[in-house]
């Protein structure tokens, strides 16, 4: 028993020790992965810039998912092209199914310093190293600037100059690089030699002085200087060189001859006009073929004017100090094309003629000749006829009328009897032909062919065989041509992840949404185009290039997106002056790129005599919906109602008011908006005449909603030209909505352009307005009547002065208006523009009381000047309704059109 | 205490921890399980590496499974080969692939492609004049063991060919590597890929 006992404890112990041991061994550091394994955790270590989740999405890695190597492979590849990374480690344990992201990133550099400089500033120092601030690291880029730096250096005379740099850490991925700038001693001039001895005039031109540093730039200079002071006296073969030994510059120049040019035998054509066509400013010697050419071009000239046979002699005398170069020119006689004439052909001749260049009883230009002879060619092929020639024209003079006939040898019609695609395996004969603009029964040409082929690869590619190719071959039969298309489908590629790179601040979500693709879908490139400019639109790029992955995993490529961020903040301020504010003031500070979510925020103060208003503005694009856009506002406005004529204050107004609300774009033209408005409105001081309402006075909540649609065909809204625009506006405010008062405005508007010709356009706008009060709103307040009259209303009338009059002639204001503005517009090539108006409008007091007739009418002209921001205008307008007591007109200055 | 002693005590112990834990009090089994199979995975357990880079040229990264892969095929032909050396052929392939992709050639395998710029680029660059052919013969009539000069031109010509064609390939990597941003890692590294 006790035998047994002790075999059984060895053989226990040695089992747990060989467990022990076993299970010790193959966890220990020398243990290998052998197996796939699920993933249950995944740890990243050193990531700051961006999300977790983008990464693990570029390596594909993912919680719960088994882990594939090959794709991890892959995935190291995509996560190192995002270029922010300097090394990437995955370490494993499959026991715990734990995942390890090891990364070190390339480190920003937030910063450049630059040590003992002297006599380079700083900011030449870091213009010519070519790193920017808030780069990432790059040791090859910053050795390559150092070179380049130190070679503009050594150029301006610092020989011995010498740059070192280091890298100081900062933070957890940033950095500062410190460049040690050792000028050195300048190389001075010691001594100039110029050969030959040079003239005063030569003298002031050779800008150099002894103990200056010798600075290979300024030299060049000065030699560019030179060469182009004799090059405009007339001058050719002017040349200058430099060579600096042992601080001695020696100087060797010639101005060469000065060049004679005389033209002689010109009349119908002037003399400057043929000196223009000779322009050899830029040239400095003066070969035969450069003379031929100059020939060749005059020549030219006076065959589009009709001069066929014109002819030009060059003739190149040589002095000691000059060179003449003389043109005889024979015009001859200015020839009109009397008659073209096409024999052989049994197209119609009209159809032919349209095509040609040369037209009955236009200029005749010989250089036409061949191009037509192509053109009748070109249209017989077209059409079929593949064996048609168009022999040399014979040309008839007669007096000074020309007559040319056309020689045509048509051949026979070859159409199109057969068309088959062969090789295709995905897509049917019967859906490639369909979709192909060649069809049987047409007549054989090329150009359909080569159309075609286009096409039946277009659809390969779009469904993701992005290399296959298609060839074609032709055969004929008498008149009929058969054509077969050969098809190599290839393989079908399919999209495999996004790599967003060069966007340090925006988030790759603003990107993806505007993407057209699907991953795992077809590879259809074209996409790749749309969403280019998609993400263009965004205005948070300067330049946007996209391209696919070289590598292919799985059939698929991904797309890289290589993107070039633009600054998003901006300071903006400025200060005008305008008729009824005076002088103008305003300071904007904005973002549009907040937390790199494509968000914009703004605080924006403006000042005037009249008026002080700030307001900030948050608006948040794809507000839980593709293309809805929130808008929110909070404004505090104060300001002055002021009469223009007797310069007394109407009214004092402030104003809380907060809005918030969304806008929805359908297509590029349509856009709805709908705001909840809520406004604290204080009015006081009124003059008396003016109020109708006990709202007009004291403080009021106005509260209520804001719908609102506008449909834009305008080719640019800034400066439109051609299209229209239509709007709908309307307000709904209520008590029902915690406010204070009831009442319904609606506005409706549309404008029209038309270009008449370059530059000149035609517009017209009709506007008009009704409101109503309602439950206890009898009026509504002063602060929502409608006025007219200002620059941007009827011109010709002083801001807001048309309309219903209180008893001391004070406007009221009014429940509904009329207006329509007419101009024509015209500009000049250098931006400024004359136009001409006619406004009309006017403003009642109550819906029932409009009438068309009482509607008051201005004219009036105006200048502008094109800028970015629209064009300055300056209008007068002058009054065709005047009654007594009022000016004749007002002069109106402003930004924009007045719509 | 003799070795014996020693090895009958600890297994003593052992087979009584075992009997008494195991055996009689089953359901203290998994406290067993957690002490002897778990706690030591926890605390022996050690991650490895899966997969990392070894080395980068520009912005393509090269991975320490491909160059594990491509160290094995070309060990097969060449045993002395190190992985160093595999690797600067990696690195030297992937510069000639890129600028070949500059020149937008066809695509087709990366050897192929490689080929089809050396083919390009190099060697359409390369003349071997007569005088040369004629001048190695000269200087080295005595290895050519009195054959004439025509029955060994060709041959010749294929010699300095190849030699000129060696040269100028050194010297264009030579060049393409010192404009590319390179940087290798394997010497900080452990290079077996353990998994």
């Amino acid at each position: 028993m006790n035998i047994l006992r002790n075999l059984f404890k060895s053989i226990s112990s040695a089992f747990i020790i060989l467990f022990f041991l076993l299970n010790f061994l193959t966890n220990s550091s020398s243990s290998e992965i052998a197996v796939k394994f699920p993933i249950s955790n995944i740890e990243v270590i050193g990531l700051y810039s961006i999300k977790e989740e983008e990464l693990l999405e570029l390596l594909g890695l993912k919680r719960g998912d088994i882990i594939d190597f090959d794709s991890l492979k892959i995935g190291i590849k995509r996560a190192f092209l995002k270029g922010i990374f300097e090394n990437l480690i995955i370490e494993g344990n499959q026991e715990l199914s734990h995942i390890v992201v090891k990364v070190e990133e390339k480190r920003i550099i937030e910063k450049i310093e630059v040590l003992q400089n002297d006599f380079f500033s700083k900011g030449f120092i870091l213009r010519n190293l070519k790193i920017e601030k808030g780069s990432r690291l790059n040791i090859k880029k910053i050795e390559e600037g150092i070179s380049l730096l130190l070679e503009q250096i050594k150029k301006r005379g610092f020989t011995s100059a010498n740059i070192t740099y280091s890298i100081e850490l900062e933070g957890r991925n940033k950095c500062v690089l410190v460049l040690n700038v050792q000028e050195g001693s300048p190389t001075f001039i010691q001594k100039i030699v110029v050969q030959p001895e040079p003239s005063e005039t030569i003298k002031s031109l050779l800008d150099v002085s002894v103990g200056d540093i010798y600075d290979q730039l300024k030299i060049e200079r000065m030699e560019e200087n030179f060469i182009n002071y004799f090059k405009k006296q007339g001058y050719i073969g002017v040349f200058i060189k430099n060579d600096f030994r042992d601080g001695i510059l020696t100087i060797n120049y010639s101005i060469g001859k000065r060049l004679e040019i005389n033209i002689i035998g010109n009349e119908m054509v002037d003399t400057s006009t043929l000196m223009k066509i000779i322009d050899i400013r830029e040239v400095n010697d003066l070969s035969d073929d450069l003379i031929d050419e100059i020939k060749t071009r005059l020549l030219l000239i006076y065959y589009q004017n009709g001069y066929a046979f014109a002819d030009i002699i060059p003739i190149k005398t040589v002095n000691d100090d000059k060179i003449i170069l003389s043109f005889y020119i024979f015009e001859g006689i200015k020839y009109t094309v009397d008659k073209i004439f096409l024999t052989g052909t049994s197209l119609q001749e009209d159809k032919i003629k349209k095509i040609l260049n040369l037209k009955e009883g236009g200029i005749y230009n010989r250089e036409y000749l061949d191009q037509d002879r192509n053109n009748i060619r070109e249209l017989y092929h077209s059409l079929g006829y593949i064996e048609a020639e168009v022999y040399d024209p014979d040309v008839k003079l007669n007096g000074e009328l020309i007559e040319i006939e056309f020689f045509i040898y048509e051949g026979l019609q070859v159409v199109v009897n057969e068309i088959s695609v062969k090789n295709n395996q995905v897509f049917s004969n019967e859906h490639l032909l369909k979709e192909i603009p060649l069809k049987i029964g047409s007549p054989y040409n090329e150009i359909d062919i080569i159309d075609s082929r286009r096409k039946i690869l277009e659809i390969y590619q779009k469904a993701g065989y992005i290399n296959a190719k298609v060839s074609f071959e032709t055969s004929f039969n008498g008149t009929k041509a058969s054509v077969v298309f050969s098809v190599i489908e290839g393989n079908i590629f399919y999209f495999g992840k996004n790599i967003f790179i060069g966007n340090e601040k925006t988030r790759p979500e603003v990107i993806k949404r505007e993407l057209q693709h699907e991953e795992n879908k077809p590879l259809n490139y074209i996409l790749t185009f749309k969403e280019k400019q998609q993400i263009q639109r965004l205005g948070l790029f300067r330049d946007v290039q996209i391209k696919l992955s070289d590598y292919t995993f799985d059939n698929k490529r991904d797309v890289l997106y290589y993107l070039e961020e633009e600054n998003h903040g901006a300071l903006e301020s400025g200060f005008g002056y305008g008729e009824y504010e005076k002088y103008r003031f305003f300071i904007d500070l904005s973002h549009r790129n907040l937390w790199g979510m494509n968000r914009f925020g703004s605080i924006r103060t403006e000042l005037s005599s009249l008026e002080r208003r700030l307001s900030f503005i948050y608006t948040m694009p794809y507000f839980l919906i593709n293309e809805l856009t929130l808008k929110s506002m909070f404004l505090w406005e104060s300001k002055r109602e002021k009469s223009l004529d007797t310069k007394e204050i109407l009214y004092r107004l402030r104003r809380n008011n907060f809005s918030i609300g969304i806008e929805k774009t359908f297509n590029r033209n349509i856009k709805s908006e709908v705001y909840y408005d809520f406004s604290v409105v204080k009015t006081s001081d009124v003059k008396p005449d003016i109020i109708l309402s006990k709202e007009d006075v004291g403080t009021l909540i106005i509260s209520g909603f804001r719908p609102g649609i506008i449909y834009d065909k305008r080719d640019n809204p800034f400066e439109p030209t051609e299209g229209f625009l239509l709007g709908f506006s309307s307000k709904l405010v209520s008590r029902v909505f915690f406010g204070e008062a009831d009442f319904v405005k609606i506005n409706l508007y549309g404008n029209k352009y038309f270009k008449l010709s370059e530059g000149i356009i035609f517009a017209i706008s009709l506007r008009g307005g009704i409101a109503r009060g309602f439950h206890k709103t009898q009026e509504l307040p002063i602060v929502e009547r409608f006025f007219l009259g200002g620059r941007t209303t009827v011109r010709g009338y002083a801001q807001d002065t048309l309309g219903p009059k209180g008893t001391d002639g004070n406007p009221t204001g009014g429940n509904a208006f009329l207006m329509g503005n007419f101009e024509l517009r015209a500009y000049t090539k250098k931006g400024f523009g004359l136009v001409g108006f006619i406004d009309a409008g006017e403003v009642w007091q109550r819906i029932n009381q409009i009438k068309i007739f009482d509607l008051k009418f201005t004219t009036g002209i105006g200048i502008r000047y094109k800028t970015p921001a629209g064009p300055l205008r300056i209008d007068y307008g002058h009054k065709l309704n005047r009654v007594s007591g009022e000016s004749k007109g007002e002069i109106h200055f402003s930004i924009g059109h007045a719509f | 205490m003799k070795a014996k002693e020693r090895y009958t005590l600890v297994s003593d112990m052992l087979f009584n921890f075992f009997y008494f834990f195991v055996i009689r009090k089953v359901r203290k089994l998994l406290i067993f399980y957690l002490i002897f199979l778990f706690i030591p995975t926890v605390i022996f357990a050690e991650n490895i590496v899966i997969d990392r880079l070894v080395a980068y040229v520009d912005d393509y990264a090269i991975t320490l499974s491909e160059l594990e892969a491509e160290y094995e095929r070309m060990h097969k032909n060449n045993l002395l080969i190190t992985k160093k050396e595999v690797l600067q052929t990696i690195i030297n392939k992937i510069l000639l692939i890129k600028e070949a992709r500059k020149l937008r050639l066809e695509l087709g395998s990366e050897d192929e492609l490689i080929n089809q710029y050396i083919e390009i680029v190099i060697k359409s660059k390369l003349l071997v004049k007569e005088e040369e052919v004629h001048e190695f013969y000269k200087k080295n009539i005595e290895s050519f063991k009195e054959r004439d000069y025509l029955s060994v031109k060709d041959q010749i010509e294929i010699l300095l060919f190849e030699k000129e064609f060696n040269e100028l390939l050194k010297s264009h990597i030579k060049e393409l590597r010192r404009k590319a941003n390179i940087k290798v890692f394997l010497n900080d590294i452990d290079t077996s890929l353990k998994r």
